[in-house]
């Protein structure tokens, strides 16, 4: 039986949310600065655009409820701990980027495909299954990195004027 | 026609997370800084309306960064050049936005410690009520550059 707590409802509510939103408004940004977004963004039919926004966070909330109830993130002290929060970041979010990857290619390419070509959309799809686990691997990692920091710098806010209890 | 009615539900959408944003912070700052007094109350009785709105401000996040990509899409493709006035606001708003979640992911990690600590510290409490008072002014400041890029 495993015996690690499941994790608090709302703080996985609250860091999927998070992620999920940090990594688009980052997305958005840098393709504001670097490509015609305005073209890119008029190829997306805008419901599909919605279904692709909230594919991206019902699978980031599923994955960082695995990822907190694999680390136990809030009792990872050690440095070592952290490796393994960072290690379980990479495999997770390489997980998310995968299943995101799936939806993207059954939303966006399939429905456009000639039977014909579905040998070639095959391997492009293997090829790029690899990308998105490491490339989803690399952001979970990241973010990873950067929680840890996060719940240091909230936990410095609340515990350095904490008074503890009177034992008597 | 269909494309009409995504839009307005879009907008729709955007605007009514705004509004339970903003309006949940004021609620929750007061409820902390006028109800809930940790010396007359349970915890449950001081926490829980706070995470209740937490739980509702990320719900609420995910649906304004949805329909404001969604907004921007609208747009699409006749979207201003990042170096027009309208691109340069655009650019600052979604520093902003960063910002903002960057901070409020913060509050949410500190009430969750709060939640953890047996007994408070007074200073402690009152720095979660700000949280909750600062994130009302923050987002009045993004307002007022959804309005800028909106209106110009």
């Amino acid at each position: 039986m495993d015996e690690r707590l499941a994790p608090d409802a709302l703080l996985c509510w609250g860091l999927a949310a998070f992620h999920t939103a940090v990594l688009v408004v980052v997305l958005v940004m840098c393709l504001y600065g670097s490509v015609p977004v305005g073209e890119f963004l008029a190829e997306i039919e805008t419901s599909v655009g919605l279904l692709l926004y909230g594919a991206l966070w019902g699978i980031t909330w599923w994955s960082n409820h695995r990822w907190l109830q694999e680390t136990q993130l809030l009792e990872s002290d050690a440095e070592s701990d952290r490796d393994t929060v960072i290690r379980a970041g990479f495999e997770w979010g390489g997980t998310t980027g995968v299943i995101f990857f799936g939806v993207l290619v059954g939303l966006l390419v399939l429905p456009q495909i000639p039977l014909n070509a579905i040998p070639f959309v095959v391997l492009v799809a293997l090829i790029g299954t690899i990308v998105a686990f490491v490339v989803g691997g690399l952001l979970g990692g990241v973010f990873a990195a950067a929680d840890i920091v996060l719940f240091w710098v909230a936990d410095q806010l609340v515990s350095a004027t904490d008074q503890p209890s009177d034992p008597h | 026609m269909a494309s009409a009615l995504v839009g307005i539900g879009v907008r729709w959408l955007h605007v009514l997370g705004m509004a339970l944003v903003l309006g949940g912070a004021v609620l929750t700052w007061g409820h902390l800084r006028f109800f809930a007094d940790a010396t007359r109350t349970t915890r449950e009785q001081e926490l829980g309306g706070v995470w209740a709105y937490e739980w509702l401000f990320w719900g609420s996040i995910g649906i304004l960064i949805m329909t404001g990509v969604g907004n921007l899409g609208a747009l699409a493709p006749r979207l201003p050049a990042p170096e027009s006035s309208w691109g340069m606001t655009l650019s600052i708003k979604l520093l902003a936005i960063l910002g903002f979640l960057l901070l409020s992911i913060i509050r949410l990690l500190g009430l969750h410690a709060y939640g953890r600590v047996s007994n408070p510290a007074p200073r402690v409490r009152q720095r979660l009520q700000w949280g909750y008072g600062l994130t009302a002014l923050y987002v009045g400041g993004l307002l007022v550059l959804a309005e800028v890029l909106a209106h110009g």
